[in-house]
């Protein structure tokens, strides 16, 4: 079971490998990392890949969250992967836009890990 | 009273004369006796006539006293002779006799075969004639020692080829000689009253031409006075000739050569004379004055081929006819009233009335007598009246001229009082308007320099709301800025504290490469928490930096550090703070660029703004829609170059219509909606860039395709 976390914050990637280095380790499950919306499309596009959620920011720089959520959404209308979205604290307006375009689940940054641990393991 | 005499004489003693052949004077009245009877005439030359023997009865008789022109056998051959024979009682021997001589031509004078006197030369050196002319007076002794018959024989001849100018109508007598007793002679010189009318004359014309070549020489618009000095000079010369003709020249030649100036001069000053007077009166030259001028050359012709019509016209004539044309204008001229004209009509009258007498008292008289006493008055009166005319004139115009000159002073007087009241009034007027006008500038400085106090501390707040405004617009795009690495330390805090129980927990079991391995990564978060605190701390310190006034302080900056930080708090506050942002951005910077010394808020403030502005103008044409395709996107890039650093900010937005790429620049000048730009962002930006830091900032924009600002700033 794979996971794309995008954000244009490289670093995301050392906290997400340490938060879930058990996960990792036990392979329960796998992460794959993108920093841009574009750069998140083409690994979803890649046949092989096994993303079944993907973990985007919202504000970046070239293609927003929002948008990689409506193009997802586009690509995959039959068996669409999950997408949370994380929002920075109190941000409405995208939580609300997101939530039109179909997000499944909203993230506070900053990330609350053991919550999303919990619904990862749901 | 003479020629009765003669008439009685003639006729007591013809009969016998004629028997005798001898003419009988019995006695000399005082004023003498002309011998103009009993002449004989002979052509040719032989000294036989001279003898008192000579018998002459074949000769012609003649009277020699006529004018020489009328004897032609004088001009038929070289010489003649004419004799005289005349009787004498007793008590002529007792007389001292005398001959007054007058003659044109030369003449050899025998008394009884004697010579006794000689006039001129029959022959010269050259054996040509030389014809004499006795000035006035000129007398011979008649030595008659004897009663009885006496022979009087002259030899004579003419110059021919000369002009004789008939002046007076005094014929040219060919010889008169006048017998007189010689204690007689000098009632003939001491009655010659003559010179001190000339001389009065010239003096009186002397006094004029001096008055009238001052007046002109003073007043040379007035051309009347240089007529008038002209004419007197042209009578002054005229009349110096004529009173030294007669008394200081006997050579015919020179008489009459003198004569004929005294002709053309007279003419002359006439003609000076009518021209002053067209001049006074205004009158146009007309037919007359040009008939009068052709009259005048005639005469000069006339003068010369026929001397004696040549004078009468040239002179006499000429001389009424013009006093006659100046009498004309005149009285033209008084019909129309015009003021002195009556006394130049009175002064041409006088000379026409007294030229007149001169000529019934003395035409053709050639000897002194009262009648030519009259005449000298006469012509003396003619010649002053038309320069006492013009003198009377000329002081009535002058009185005039005071006159009027004393009116025009009062006048001008008046009115420079006038204009001396006028002027103070006005310069009091000025003095008040002068008080007035320095109050209200004074208080309307007072007034300006209150809106510029007012203007500059609006200046000030625009200035500062202009830099809260971008603020405000960052403040999003800076808690974003902010919150993400603080997230990251909060994040990476937490792992690491959770990495420490797992750490302990392997070190329990001895597991000690898992312990190493946590070990590195507990390493690695306390880097990047290191790293993400600095970068909040960076962002907050920027933040303060913009807010606060700038120091002015230059400081070595790293522009790549400062435009990645301004582009990306642009963009994460636009983002934060407009609906639907969305936009890429990229960021070319050069590599090695070196520290450049700068005040890093005022670029920093530039640079937001032209962030700012740029992802503002993407969103705008994203919202337009026009193209489906279309991509918003910002790209900031830094090059070095030999004249410094070059960083562009470029957008691909809707761009700046061409008519409005120079307004940018300009204060509140600003295309956004109202309330939403101050219009002042490019203006500082422009002043930080060119004033602040020597630099240059300007725009490259084509409408629809997008627009890059380029500043350029000099290393040092």
């Amino acid at each position: 079971m794979s996971i794309l976390v995008v954000d244009d914050e490289t670093d995301i990637r050392a906290l997400f490998e340490q938060k879930f280095r058990k996960e990792i380790r036990d392979k329960v499950f796998t992460f794959e990392f993108a920093h841009s919306g574009e750069a998140a499309l083409e690994l979803l596009k890649n046949k092989d890949s096994n993303i079944i959620l993907i973990l985007s920011d919202i504000n970046m720089p070239g293609m927003s969250g929002l948008e990689l959520l409506r193009r997802v959404r586009g690509i995959f209308p039959a068996a669409p992967p999950k997408v949370f979205m994380i929002t920075a604290y109190g941000d409405k307006e995208n939580r609300e836009r997101a939530n039109v375009l179909g997000a499944d689940d909203f993230l506070t940054k900053p990330i609350d890990f053991s919550n999303l641990k919990e619904k990862l393991h749901e | 009273m003479r020629y009765f005499t003669l008439f009685l004489l003639f006729c007591s003693f013809s009969s016998f004369a004629q028997k005798q052949g001898f003419f009988p004077i019995d006695s000399i009245p005082a004023n003498g006796l002309v011998l103009n009877q009993g002449w004989k005439l002979q052509v040719g030359d032989d000294p036989e006539w001279a003898q008192s023997a000579y018998d002459d009865t074949q000769w012609a008789a003649i009277d020699p006293t006529q004018d020489f022109k009328n004897i032609p056998e004088l001009w038929e051959s070289r010489t003649v002779w004419f004799r005289l024979k005349f009787r004498v009682d007793s008590s002529f021997t007792q007389k001292t006799l005398a001959c007054l001589v007058a003659q044109t031509g030369a003449s050899e004078v025998f008394l009884n075969g004697k010579m006794i006197g000689s006039f001129g030369k029959i022959a010269d050196q050259n054996g040509k004639v030389l014809a004499y002319t006795p000035r006035n007076g000129t007398s011979i002794g008649l030595p008659l020692h004897q009663s009885g018959a006496q022979v009087l024989a002259v030899r004579f001849a003419v110059q021919k080829k000369l002009p004789y100018i008939v002046f007076a109508d005094r014929p040219n007598v060919a010889l008169s000689l006048h017998l007189i007793e010689a204690k007689n002679l000098g009632r003939y010189l001491l009655n010659d009253l003559t010179p001190y009318f000339e001389f009065g004359r010239l003096g009186l014309y002397l006094i004029l031409a001096v008055i009238h070549f001052a007046l002109f020489r003073f007043n040379k618009k007035e051309k009347a006075n240089l007529y008038f000095f002209l004419y007197t000079l042209a009578f002054l010369f005229s009349i110096f000739l004529i009173s030294i003709v007669y008394r200081h020249f006997d050579l015919a030649a020179t008489r009459m050569l003198l004569l004929s100036m005294v002709s053309i001069l007279n003419g002359l000053g006439l003609f000076f004379f009518l021209q002053a007077a067209y001049q006074i009166f205004g009158t146009t030259k007309g037919y007359t004055f040009w008939f009068l001028s052709l009259f005048f050359g005639v005469s000069l012709i006339l003068l010369y081929s026929n001397y004696h019509h040549g004078f009468n016209i040239g002179f006499n004539l000429l001389s009424i006819l013009i006093s006659f044309e100046t009498g004309r204008i005149a009285w033209l001229s008084t019909r129309k009233k015009q003021r002195g004209a009556g006394i130049i009509l009175a002064g041409s009258i006088g000379f026409v009335v007294f030229f007149c007498l001169f000529y019934l008292f003395a035409w053709g008289s050639i000897d002194p007598g009262p009648n030519w006493i009259w005449g000298h008055i006469a012509i003396n009166l003619g010649f002053i009246s038309i320069p006492v005319s013009v003198s009377i004139y000329l002081a009535l115009e002058s009185s005039f001229a005071s006159q009027s000159l004393a009116e025009k002073l009062k006048e001008v007087e008046l009115l420079s009082q006038r204009t001396l009241a006028q002027e103070l009034e006005k310069q009091a007027l000025l003095a008040t308007q002068n008080e007035t006008l320095e109050r209200q500038v004074a208080e309307r400085t007072t007034e300006l320099q209150q809106s510029l106090e007012t203007l500059r501390s609006t200046q000030t707040q625009l200035i500062q709301r202009e830099k809260m405004a971008s603020l405000g617009e960052l403040t999003a795009g800076i808690a974003h800025e902010i919150q993400n690495p603080l997230n990251f330390v909060n994040n990476f805090a937490e792992v690491s504290s959770e990495m420490i129980d797992e750490l302990q927990t392997e070190i329990n079991q001895g597991n000690t490469e898992e312990v190493q391995s946590i070990a590195t990564d507990l390493k690695q978060n306390l880097d990047k928490i290191n790293h993400h605190g600095k970068r909040a701390s960076s962002i907050v310190k920027n933040m303060l930096e913009h807010s606060r006034t700038s120091s002015g302080q230059k400081t070595a900056t790293d522009l790549n550090t400062l435009v990645d930080e301004c582009l990306r708090l642009s963009f994460h506050g636009l983002r934060a703070q407009v609906k639907g942002f969305q936009a890429d951005y990229a960021l070319e910077l050069a590599e090695q660029l070196p520290l450049v010394t700068l005040v890093s808020q005022d670029i920093g403030r530039v640079l937001l703004n032209l962030f700012n502005n740029a992802f503002y103008a993407v969103d705008q044409q994203q919202k337009r829609g026009g193209d489906k395709d279309y991509q918003p996107k910002v790209i900031a890039s830094s090059h070095l170059s030999d004249q410094g650093i070059e960083i562009r900010i470029s957008d691909n937005g809707s761009g700046i219509p061409i008519a409005l790429q120079d307004k940018i620049f300009q204060p509140f000048f600003t295309t956004k909606p109202s309330g939403e730009g101050t219009g002042l962002g490019l203006s500082l930006s422009y002043d930080i860039i060119t004033k602040g830091h020597q630099g240059n900032l300007r725009v490259e924009s084509v409408e629809g395709r997008g627009t890059t600002f380029i500043i350029e700033l000099p290393l040092k």
